[in-house]
């Protein structure tokens, strides 16, 4: 039975590591092996990714500090490093892509929220490219960001959506926030706070407003297959896609049809499709830019520590009340409770 | 020893891969193997299977951030359908080639 080893750790980065990492690396560190420990994976990969960020997690407010991996078709992370911070464009267009969507994500994050990378001080954005063969997948593995370049058919390479990289960058800052845990209602929570970060990112790129925007999230991904228009969307849950290889599109927009189910850890990337509507909603009732208001009120409630890692939807939707009304008033408060209560959450 | 060495009193395996941002109910493919079809060195060769699933890092809270994961759910001769009677979860990242190729494929190459 074929067993995956990662890579060995070049010494002078273990080196590094152990002098040099500062307080926040440290403090990252512990966090990520305390979450994560249940995985069992090799150790020398989380050594690896330590390095990495120590050596890497030290850029000035403002800046981010970017570096993309070469997985070349293999599962073992991170591969080999191919671009930079600062380096001029690759010529290889997937690299250059999460290169390019990662300082996107960055900005939008820090011009928006003041927020300096996923921890909100620096940390380093990692992220591999051509991750396994045909890959259909995108993940956050605790440390890094991972990408496949899809099939060819049903997806194109995942770097290709602006919003699937917002997403994954944004389960980052998830985990070290709130912490929502990965089941069931925090679990959809966690999944959804990403697919609202990830559509804010992608309408923030492109200078829409809330009318302008699709909702959709995974749009630009689909290959010329797929008898669908996203992986999801926002405006209406459930309707994505309908196809003879995916299926059809799981997601309800309302807690009347909540799916109680076992798959998909508890459904977290099924009942999602709940806040995520509640989002939407709000968001275009409050016209103008999705991050100005509904963003910002929710970026508040993910960073409040009153906010448990069990959270259900009513804690949440509580404290973007809380928050509206806080920062904006009761108008846009009630705007918030109305949509909240629109997908049937609250009083 | 695992808990998987025998599998006398399970009549049905569902085996699915399950999780990912795309996470659309068509790429779970759901692999059914009824036990009673299968001859002794068969069943000995699922033993082994599950057992190094678990070995590799089964049993665990695993999905997080988008990572898939392979889900085995057991189901004893007394109730068909229902609720599984054992499960274990295995993380892409750490699942024997032979699971993977088990879930693919419904077969096992390599009995090793
Ligand atoms: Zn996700």
């Amino acid at each position: 039975m074929a067993t995956r080893y990662p890579g060995v750790i070049p010494p002078h980065m273990l080196k590094r590591l152990s002098e040099h990492g500062s307080e926040s690396q440290r403090r990252w560190a512990s966090s990520t092996l305390s979450t994560d420990r249940h995985f069992r994976q090799p150790m020398a990969a989380r050594e690896m990714a330590a390095a990495l960020h120590a050596e890497y997690s030290n850029s000035p407010r403002g800046t981010p500090s970017r570096y993309i991996f070469d997985a070349g078709h293999k599962t073992e992370l991170p591969g080999e490093l191919v671009l930079s911070e600062g380096e001029p464009a690759t010529a290889d267009d997937t690299a250059h892509e999460a290169y390019t969507d990662l300082g996107a994500t960055y900005r939008f994050f820090y011009d928006v929220f003041e927020r300096h990378s996923i921890d909100g001080e620096g940390m380093a954005l990692l992220g591999s490219v051509h991750y396994g063969e045909a890959y259909q997948n995108a993940f956050w593995d605790g440390r890094q960001m991972v990408f496949g370049d899809g099939d060819g058919e049903i997806f194109l390479p995942f770097t290709r959506a602006i919003d699937v990289v917002a997403h994954e960058l944004t389960h980052g800052v998830t985990e070290l926030t709130a912490g929502l845990v990965y089941y069931n209602q925090s679990g959809a929570l966690n999944e959804s706070i990403s697919d609202v970060f990830g559509v804010m990112v992608k309408q923030y790129q492109a200078g829409q407003t809330v009318d302008e925007a699709d909702w959709l999230i995974g749009a630009a991904l689909l290959g010329p297959e797929v008898q669908g228009k996203a992986l999801r969307s926002m405006a209406a849950p459930g309707t994505a896609y309908d196809d003879p290889v995916l299926g059809k599109d799981p997601q309800p927009g309302h807690m009347d049809q909540f799916v109680d189910t076992t798959d998909d850890n508890g459904g977290v990337h099924i009942n999602s499709g709940i806040p995520n509507h509640a989002f939407y909603l709000i968001a275009t009732e409050l016209g103008g830019y999705s991050w100005e208001t509904a963003g910002a009120i929710w970026y508040a409630a993910l960073t409040d520590e009153r906010l448990a890692n069990d959270a259900q939807f009513v804690d949440f939707a509580g404290l973007t009340m809380a928050h509206a009304t806080q920062r904006f008033g009761s108008k846009v408060a009630d705007i918030v409770q109305k949509g909240w209560q629109q997908v049937g959450i609250g009083p | 020893m695992s808990r998987f060495d025998d599998l006398n009193h399970i009549a049905r395996l569902r085996i699915t891969r399950e999780g990912g941002i795309v996470a659309a109910p068509g790429l779970a493919r759901p692999r059914d193997i009824e036990l009673s079809r299968c001859s002794p060195p068969e069943q000995q060769q699922l033993c082994k299977v599950l057992a190094a699933g678990e070995a590799a890092g089964g049993d665990q809270a695993c999905g997080a951030g988008d990572q898939r994961y392979f889900r085995i759910c057991l189901f004893t001769l007394s109730r068909q359908e229902a609720q599984p009677d054992d499960e274990l979860r295995v993380p892409e990242s750490l699942a024997p080639d032979a699971l993977v190729q088990l879930w693919r494929d419904g077969r096992i190459d390599d009995p090793s």
